[in-house]
């Protein structure tokens, strides 16, 4: 089921927490909101259930408009960040409470069902359990199985991840995406977190303030983020920032920046003229070399080892840069070390507006 | 899943330490345990003690001797316990059911309304709790007063209802009213704040289901309020028995011979507001010692019936 947000806005008293946002989800679709808090992100996905009603703006289902219906009417499944399950039912009457209250389900095919939804999230061998009795990854699973018994045409997760301990939040990503693939459900899931986002969703909507900033698949927004609020959102350790200047050599454009000049390629950045920019580049895409080879030197602030790699930090000049080191890197507290970067991965910011300049 | 072996610990002896005596503990629970028992234990101790003696006005606070059960004889002997006994239980019966379903109501309403008309309907209904006793139960005189007086009188005309004394033709009706419309405001209070303990999610949750509003309290809301609604049925039950103000300040226990007379008031009136003006303190002791008697049985059995040992063991409900 397509699902299509036009112009919709929410407003509590003056405050507006969602602004004229337009989205569109394709079929099967897995789309996530991803923002810090306050962004909107959650009064989006209830206005989608149906919780919430939207102040202006249409949301439509396919070629439906839904958004004067009954939750209960829109036939959706959805997964709260709290799970919200019934306390004072078992694992089975909180799954089979969706279709007990259609009428048209009988008992035996009711039953039938919550066991195949049950098996579907691994949790056939709790049924007779209260909620009280599971572990927060068992009752993630109940909230999945309650959200999906009905055979909704879209399923919404509120950051169903958050309540989970580390480990048990990866191993449900993966089940949560495979189980979205398996069942071609279109999802929307609200997440803070860009790594869930990153990893789970076909396209990311990033929003800021009740506005979408961006929304691309995590490829793009990971390589040409759209603005610095999205470059800085996405990737850790966050993107290093530090004013540039551009301006041409040779006819070559270049962007010179704390001692740094580096030659960019056309396709890059093709309008040549001299202005200041915000350059941008990733932790992962400088390389610590020797002093004379870098493009820039400095000196070492801190080595943070993480077995896989090491996240250095390396003052230059007056700015602090953050580097990902190979583990092999030896370099100790007050090194002197160059930083190379290649041209290609930079970006550019507008100081003022934070756009990309490409 | 994997089972856990219960462990059994060696049970630690009790040390002979762990009972001595502990001045310092006994100095801080002093001042509590003398209230307790100067205004808990004592008055039970007395009234009971009491109900064996013959103290009244005409005995005089010295002359007075113990006589045994003689003061219980008569009670069962009057002509009058069987039908107060009755009019006890209809009262407590029909203004319980009155408040809790009343309080309920009010309580399901205010929260399902808009915020601030919730509160200024609490509030409304809060009203006859927090005004005076006595300005009540006048006003509520005031507004059954006879014809051609007579709020109420006006309220039912429309309705065909001739103007009447309502004091004297329905004194029951007055008595209901009166407590239930003050006793229902306990219920809506602690219902309403056990309503809105209830996650909000869990409310989303029922409608993405499907629920209708109707199926959200019946499913959802009354199970996990179960608690405190069988707080407010022990509570109250207990409190009307014992409650007889309302009915003192309006009928009376009247009009005639105990038409409206309660146990409580019968208690009352034997004892500190006796017709004849000989006040029989202990047989009103005999009377009110039944009364404790009665409660403490009927609250067993209100427990027994609701299950409260499954009750208090159930898990409530998490928040977050």
């Amino acid at each position: 089921m397509r699902v299509v947000l036009e112009q919709l806005t929410k407003k509590f008293g003056d405050v507006a927490a969602v602004r004229e946002l337009d989205l569109e989800m394709r079929s099967g679709e897995f789309v996530a909101l991803l923002g810090p808090s306050g962004c909107g992100k959650t009064t989006t996905l209830l206005m989608v259930a149906g919780i919430y009603r939207p102040t202006s703006g249409a949301i439509l289902f396919g070629d439906r408009r839904v958004d004067h219906l009954h939750p209960k009417d829109r036939g959706i499944g959805m997964v709260f960040q709290s799970y919200a399950l019934y306390p004072h039912m078992t694992v089975a009457e909180n799954i089979g409470f969706p279709l007990e209250l259609r009428r048209a389900i009988g008992k035996p095919e009711r039953d039938q069902r919550v066991r195949e939804a049950a098996g579907r999230v691994e949790i056939d061998d709790l049924l007779d359990r209260r909620p009280s009795q599971l572990s927060g990854g068992q009752q993630q699973r109940v909230a999945l199985a309650r959200a999906l018994v009905k055979r909704p045409d879209i399923l919404l997760l509120d950051e169903p991840l958050s309540n989970l301990d580390a480990r048990l939040r990866h191993d449900m990503r993966g089940e949560i995406k495979r189980l979205q693939k398996e069942i071609g459900i279109t999802s929307i899931f609200v997440t803070h977190d860009q790594l869930e986002a990153l990893t789970m969703a076909d396209r990311v909507a990033v929003m800021r303030n009740g506005r979408l900033q961006a929304y691309a698949t995590p490829d793009e927004l990971y390589a040409r983020p759209r603005n610095r609020f999205v470059a800085e959102f996405i990737g850790t350790p966050p993107m290093n920032f530090f004013p540039a200047e551009l301006g041409s050599r040779n006819g070559s454009v270049v962007a010179r920046a704390e001692g740094i000049e580096v030659e960019l390629t056309r396709a890059q950045l093709p309008r040549g003229e001299a202005r200041q920019a915000t350059m941008g580049v990733r932790p992962e895409h400088l390389s610590i070399v020797s002093p004379a080879d870098g493009n820039v030197t400095g000196e070492v602030y801190v080595v943070e080892p993480m077995g896989r790699e090491q996240i250095v930090d390396v003052q230059v000049g007056e700015r602090r840069l953050r580097v990902i080191a190979p583990p092999g890197f030896t370099g100790r507290i007050g090194d002197r070390v160059g930083l190379r970067v290649a041209a290609e991965r930079l970006h550019f910011f507008d100081p003022t507006s934070g756009e990309r300049l490409s | 899943m994997a089972r856990i072996e219960e462990i059994t610990l060696p049970r630690e002896r009790p040390t002979p330490a762990r009972w001595r005596f502990n001045a310092t503990a006994l100095l801080f629970m002093g001042p509590a345990m003398v209230l307790v028992l100067v205004f808990f234990i004592a008055p039970v101790i007395i009234t009971f003690a009491m109900s064996f003696t013959d103290l009244a006005t005409s005995t005089g606070l010295s002359n007075w001797q113990w006589i045994g059960p003689e003061n219980y004889a008569r009670i069962f002997r009057s002509q009058f316990w069987l039908p107060i006994l009755g009019n006890t239980l209809v009262y407590v019966a029909v203004v319980l059911a009155f408040n809790v379903i009343v309080g309920l109501g009010v309580a399901l309403l205010s929260v399902h309304m808009e915020p601030k008309a919730g509160g200024v309907f609490r509030a409304l209904w809060l009203l006859p709790r927090i005004s005076p006793s006595v300005v009540y139960a006048l006003m509520w005189t005031w507004a059954a007063a006879s014809p051609p007086f007579g709020m109420l009188n006006y309220v039912v005309a429309p309705f065909g209802l001739e103007p009447r004394y309502w004091i004297q033709s329905d004194p029951w009706l007055i008595v209901i009213f009166i407590n239930g419309f003050v006793g229902a405001s306990f219920g809506m209070l602690i219902l309403t704040s056990a309503i809105k303990a209830i996650p909000e999610d869990l409310f989303r949750a029922a409608q993405v289901d499907g629920a209708s509003a109707l199926q959200v309290i019946r499913r959802i809301t009354l199970p996990l309020i179960k608690w405190p609604i069988l707080f407010v049925l022990v509570y109250q039950t207990m409190s009307l028995f014992a409650s007889y103000e309302y009915i003192y300040l309006t009928t009376n226990g009247g009009p005639g011979l105990f038409a409206t007379e309660t146990w409580s008031l019968w208690a009352f009136h034997s004892a500190l507001s006796n017709y004849y003006g000989n006040l029989e303190f202990a047989y009103g002791a005999a009377l009110a010692a039944i009364l404790v008697i009665m409660g403490l049985g009927i609250s067993m059995v209100l427990l027994r019936v609701f299950r409260f040992g499954q009750l208090v063991a159930e898990p409530r409900v998490e928040v977050e």
